[in-house]
């Protein structure tokens, strides 16, 4: 049985995105658990990826830029000395537009570091509705690719 | 010129050019003496021989015995020079005799004449005559006499190789060869018209020689940087990235828990990182270093008006404030 990104999913993080944190968790607590357990992760995944590729992957960035965003990502939030780890934060974004490799990270703390520069990158990016709806698009076909 | 006693000694000319003593009596009596020795003496005992004949006729310090005890047949060769022994001395001693170095004919050098008397090829016979070694330039000469007339029957440049080198006035006599001969005009002109032809063909339209030194072309002709991304490379881009893509596919593959129960707990930071975004414009402001403080105007400018009038008033308040004082005092006076 092939998995694939639903409607729901896409909404779920469109409302995360935006700000809508009272929306994105009303939709997150109507997710299916088992099909969000590959969905919403991949959908995640993908838009860390198209996120970091658009930020970093236009060849004029450089690691000095990636140490800087990550930097300037932990003065953002509270708990983000326990939250996130900069070496593994780098090394994701790094891996997005290098060769970096990530298969020695644990899952978890990788999946929770992408959704975290997620947020980081999209409120950077100061997209407008119409450029969200389209990056979540991209993210979507990505990470059907990902589930096919 | 008379003819020597033997055994006297010779004049003083004759003291200082040995190799042509030698030369001149090997012209006068050489041939006598190689042809009747059986066999050809050594170089050892050929100069042991020249020296004592040397010896013999500058200083007369030998007797004339030590030549004959060693060639008993040349004592009387000597002891009754030929005509020849006459012609070489008087050859050696006439005042119009040039000297070796500025270039004299080889028929008058004594040693060039007997390498001419004797068979060509024949170096046993030419060679070990000779009291010294000759000098370069005696030797050349004498290769060039032997190469001349070695290379007589031969023709082209082969019996050239001993010649010197002609000058082109010695040329001038002789027929031109066809390679030296240039092409007629006409033939130039239709030869260059070909060239010209073919060029136009090579350049196919383009301007030649635009490229000139000096200008240097902007960047090289094999940068590509502006250009698009050929087939195999986009080919190799994809992959690229499809690469990069696949390594976060890879790691859907790690089951780790419940996904909705993380992004759950990431509400909280990324709501805050939603409501504190990267702030735009520059980070910092460049200040430049150093001290900034400067005076305005020079310390020793020209006065101003403002100067001017600020110095007249003071000195009007001064003077107002002393004629002030000054009638003060006067009015104490008189009322005093």
């Amino acid at each position: 049985m092939t998995m694939a990104v639903t409607d729901d999913q896409v909404a779920t993080l469109r409302a995360q995105l935006v700000g809508n944190t009272e929306e994105h968790v009303r939709l997150l607590g109507r997710l299916d658990p088992v099909a969000a357990q590959a969905g919403l992760r991949a959908l995640i995944s993908a838009a860390f990826f198209t996120a970091a590729e658009r930020r970093f992957g236009t060849g004029n960035s450089t690691a000095a830029d990636v140490i800087e965003f990550v930097g300037s990502l932990r003065s953002r939030f509270d708990s983000a000395a326990s939250d996130i780890d900069p070496r593994i934060a780098e090394r994701l974004l790094l891996a997005a537009v290098s060769d970096e490799q990530i298969s020695d990270l644990d899952p978890k703390t990788s999946f929770t570091t992408q959704h975290l520069l997620l947020a980081a990158l999209v409120a950077d990016a100061q997209l407008d509705m119409a450029a969200l709806d389209e990056f979540l698009g991209q993210s979507r076909k990505l990470a059907d690719q990902w589930l096919a | 010129m008379g003819m020597d006693k033997p055994g006297e000694p010779r004049d003083a000319t004759d003291k200082g050019r040995p190799a042509e003593n030698a030369a001149a009596r090997q012209a006068a009596e050489g041939s006598t003496r190689t042809v009747e020795r059986a066999e050809p003496r050594s170089r050892h005992q050929y100069a042991a021989n020249m020296r004592a004949e040397d010896a013999t006729h500058d200083g007369g310090r030998q007797p004339d015995g030590a030549r004959n005890r060693d060639n008993g047949k040349d004592g009387g060769a000597a002891l009754h020079p030929s005509k020849d022994d006459k012609h070489a001395r008087e050859q050696r001693n006439s005042p119009d005799r040039e000297h070796p170095s500025r270039g004299t004919s080889s028929d008058r050098r004594p040693d060039q004449a007997a390498i001419k008397d004797q068979p060509v090829g024949d170096s046993r016979a030419r060679t070990p005559e000779l009291a010294e070694p000759r000098s370069r330039h005696e030797y050349a000469r004498a290769a060039r006499a032997e190469g001349a007339r070695g290379d007589a029957g031969e023709s082209g440049d082969a019996g050239r190789a001993g010649q010197p080198y002609a000058s082109p006035e010695e040329h001038k006599g002789q027929p031109e060869s066809a390679s030296d001969q240039r092409p007629a005009q006409q033939d130039r002109q239709r030869a260059q018209d070909l060239y010209q032809d073919w060029l136009k063909e090579q350049s196919a339209g383009r301007e030649r020689g635009s490229n000139i030194v000096g200008d240097k072309p902007d960047r090289s002709p094999g940068d590509i940087s502006d250009l698009p991304p050929t087939g195999e490379q986009l080919l190799t881009i994809e992959k690229e990235d499809a690469s990069r893509a696949e390594k976060f596919g890879r790691e859907l593959t790690k089951d780790y828990g419940d996904v909705i129960d993380t992004v759950s707990k990431n509400v909280t930071s990324i709501e805050q990182i939603l409501a504190r975004p990267q702030p735009t414009g520059h980070p910092e402001i460049a200040v430049p270093a150093g001290s900034q403080t400067r005076l305005d105007t020079p310390q020793h400018g020209t006065l101003d008006p403002s100067a001017i009038a600020e110095m007249g008033l003071v000195t009007g308040i001064v003077l107002f404030r002393a004629g002030q004082w000054v009638r003060q005092k006067i009015t104490q006076r008189r009322g005093g």
